[in-house]
């Protein structure tokens, strides 16, 4: 009669529960990692009508190869790889560099239009010096600062050295905070 | 100055912070957009699919059209494989001036693909083309040659071939 205790499975039980043909395993690693993929591909500048088919991409080829998925990284930072790798193939075939469009929606903290419209031009210049950043500096950037993952995980997930993850990031602040000065 | 990597600071400048705090919120509202139900479907959708083939019997493309023609239409393409055949029977006999011609167009038939009654009038054709054949003479080479009532023989039994057969 003790309270009834909802075990949440983590995604290694759920990816050993899909590989044995349970969909609702899958589906519920959808839904747990849908969000961050999105905002993932969102702030590197996909664009907003192909959003849902990079993210609907990456998790379809994230299942397809789950055999090479070897655990070292966690599901969520090898998704997200996948996912920068779709978005890095897409823009080859779009052929122009997207740029995300800041709307005047942006949340205003300030209350004050003239601090707004500076945070607006800041980040607009962050968002397309994000996109002028190498390919890994950009990633390492994002994955640290904007998904919070550690280094290690970052290392693990990008195929590279923690040390080597560290120096991306420390290069990528610099540039960043020399160019949107 | 050659600092070790886990010297490097890990922080961010306010005003990189402050831009990138405006930025992901942008980012955040666009994935909000995200329809995570959908985005399962789909990818469910996509893997069954994909699976799907290897599982699913293959027919060569041939074998797959013929079992999808209706039946009086492969009853009519026989028949006329029959008509044909017998016409290349009728000129056989008038270029060689011999039987041994019939064999080679009748083997060309597939005779394992006939039925007993398409068989039966197979041979009622072959047996009628040799006295119409005979009754023209083996010195003629080409159509422009035959005679008016050689002409109209071969029409007769050409005509008398595709009434058995039809």
């Amino acid at each position: 009669m003790g309270a009834a205790v909802v075990a949440v499975a983590d995604d290694g039980e759920l990816i050993a529960r899909y590989q044995t043909g349970d969909e609702h395993a899958a589906a519920e690693l959808v839904q747990r990692h849908t969000a961050s993929l999105a905002r993932f591909l969102a702030i590197q500048g996909a664009p907003d009508e192909e959003l849902d088919d990079l993210v609907q991409d990456a998790f379809f080829k994230a299942f397809r190869g789950l055999a090479s998925f070897r655990g070292g990284s966690t599901f969520r930072t090898w998704l997200l790889a996948i996912g920068a790798n779709l978005l890095k193939d897409r823009r080859r075939q779009w052929k122009k560099r997207v740029v995300v469009e800041l709307t005047s929606d942006v949340p205003d903290r300030s209350g004050d239009p003239a601090a707004e419209a500076e945070a607006g031009w800041t980040a607009e210049r962050l968002s397309e010096e994000i996109g002028r950043l190498a390919r890994l500096q950009r990633e390492v950037f994002l994955l640290r600062a904007q998904q919070g993952l550690d280094y290690g995980e970052i290392a693990q997930g990008l195929g590279i050295s923690e040390g080597s993850a560290r120096v991306h990031f420390h290069h990528a602040v610099k540039r960043l905070k020399e160019r949107i000065r | 100055m050659n600092a070790l990597p886990n010297e490097l600071p890990d922080e961010l400048p306010d005003d990189v912070a402050r831009a990138l705090r405006a930025l992901d919120a942008d980012a955040a509202r666009r994935a909000e957009r995200v329809d995570a139900d959908a985005v399962a479907s789909g990818v469910l959708a996509r893997l069954r699919e994909a699976a799907e083939p290897a599982s699913l019997p293959r027919m060569l493309p041939g074998r797959w059209a013929l079992s999808r023609v209706p039946g009086w239409m492969r009853v009519t393409a026989a028949a006329a494989m029959i008509v044909v055949v017998a016409g290349s029977l009728v000129l056989g006999v008038f270029r060689s001036g011999e039987g041994r011609a019939l064999a080679v167009p009748v083997a060309a038939v597939g005779l394992e693909s006939l039925d007993a009654k398409q068989l039966e009038s197979l041979l009622r054709v072959t047996a009628d083309v040799r006295p119409v054949a005979t009754t023209v003479e083996l010195a003629s080479r080409s159509w422009d040659e035959l005679s008016e009532s050689q002409l109209r023989a071969v029409l007769q039994a050409v005509q008398q071939v595709q009434g058995e057969t039809l």
